[in-house]
């Protein structure tokens, strides 16, 4: 994974992403894998639309959830890596 | 003076005439069989879907007595085309050209090849062009209820259908049909049956009722009936409903047919035991209106 700060993620073309409710479902259809995120990790999917950089995501998440910059930083930089290994999402705009 | 060999011409009719037509969910199938011993075992069957339109979809069968296949099962998707091997069958599925061709080793095994071809077109097509839903799900007509009652193996679907013949209909407990086309979802019947479909409710029968609620099964000591979180039913469909998202466009086209499903049906978890108070109890947790005194 990448998190240079000129770096957005984006969904990968291959995966197919809905939200019910609060919670995402995202199918996989080449790794053949279903998953459903919870409702803050959903935010962060939704924030991933390749026009916003990690740095954007954290602080538009500390407006929406009772969380400061670093600790809002850090999740998102952790789930990102998460989703990247697992080819959900790519970097676009180094 | 003769053009054409009136032997070729005999080969030509008896051909033809070992075909069998039927529409299911408004797609019409032509369906090759070997021979017309085929077709008269085989046709009777799906009387009640009668082809009422130029068919949509080819589909042959093909009789190979040296198809040895035990303990086979893979899925291959190249392009357009899916090649499949599983239950003793083995064929492919071409959704751009609108054909398919399943191979089994004997008659016996005929209706069941017959309904994995049509079914696995069906999926699609419904999906694409019908704004249908086919789910792995049982259906019961049930005192003004359209019941879709869906749930991983052994959830308990072929029990409550089986349940359902002293005070409703079961419509199958296999395959039924979501139609999100209109105002309000329609629940279609099918006549695609399970592998352990039981004589009982090995009934082809064509039915068409709104549909009132889908039910998410689980057995259970007692009785529940609790509302589910949209992605939770989602997640739940997914588990048996796998076939259908392992194209992305058609994961795209599911997902967006599932959640007007959830929309405009609700969707419960129903836990319960095999006994008849299940129906007392539905009634009262779904506010059915007690039956008229006869």
């Amino acid at each position: 994974m990448t998190n240079s700060s000129l770096e957005r993620p984006v969904h990968a073309a291959n995966v197919a992403a809905r939200v019910y409710g609060s919670d995402a479902v995202v199918i996989s259809p080449d790794q053949g894998m279903v998953r459903m995120f919870n409702p803050t990790a959903t935010r962060i999917w939704q924030l991933a639309d390749g026009s916003r950089s990690v740095e954007e995501i954290a602080v538009a998440l500390t407006g929406e959830f009772d969380v400061d910059l670093a600790q809002a930083r850090q999740s998102v930089l952790r789930l990102l890596s998460e989703l990247s290994e697992k080819q959900l999402i790519t970097w676009t705009g180094a | 003076m003769k053009t054409r060999d009136p032997s070729a011409w005999r080969c030509n009719v008896a051909a033809a005439s070992a075909s069998l037509g039927m529409a299911i969910g408004g797609i019409g199938f032509r369906v090759q069989l070997p021979n017309a011993a085929w077709q008269a075992a085989l046709a009777p069957l799906y009387r009640e879907f009668p082809l009422d339109r130029r068919p949509d979809w080819q589909v042959t069968i093909s009789h190979d007595p040296d198809l040895a296949l035990a303990d086979q099962r893979w899925i291959a998707h190249d392009g357009p085309i899916t090649r499949f091997c599983a239950d003793g069958y083995t064929g492919w599925v071409d959704l751009e050209q609108r054909r398919a061709l399943v191979r089994t080793a004997s008659l016996d095994g005929g209706a069941s090849a017959v309904e994995r071809g049509v079914g696995y077109a069906c999926m699609h097509t419904l999906l694409r062009e019908r704004q249908s839903l086919m789910l792995h799900a049982a259906g019961i007509l049930w005192r003004g209820q359209g019941l879709v009652v869906s749930g991983h193996s052994g959830a308990g679907k072929t029990t409550m259908a089986r349940l359902a013949l002293d005070c409703g209909e079961p419509v199958n407990d296999e395959v039924v049909i979501v139609d999100l086309s209109g105002p309000r979802p329609l629940l279609l019947s099918t006549p695609i049956l399970g592998q352990s479909t039981p004589p009982e409710l090995a009934r082809r029968v064509r039915r068409v009722a709104p549909a009132t609620a889908l039910l998410l099964l689980a057995h259970a000591p007692d009785f529940a009936l609790t509302p589910m979180e949209p992605s939770e039913a989602v997640m739940e469909l997914l588990r048996t409903h796998i076939a259908a998202v392992e194209r992305f466009s058609s994961a795209e086209i599911w997902m967006d047919m599932v959640e007007r499903l959830i929309q405009s049906l609700p969707v419960y978890r129903l836990r319960f035991r095999p006994t008849p108070e299940l129906w007392d109890f539905l009634a009262d947790a779904l506010g059915v209106p007690p039956r008229a005194a006869s």
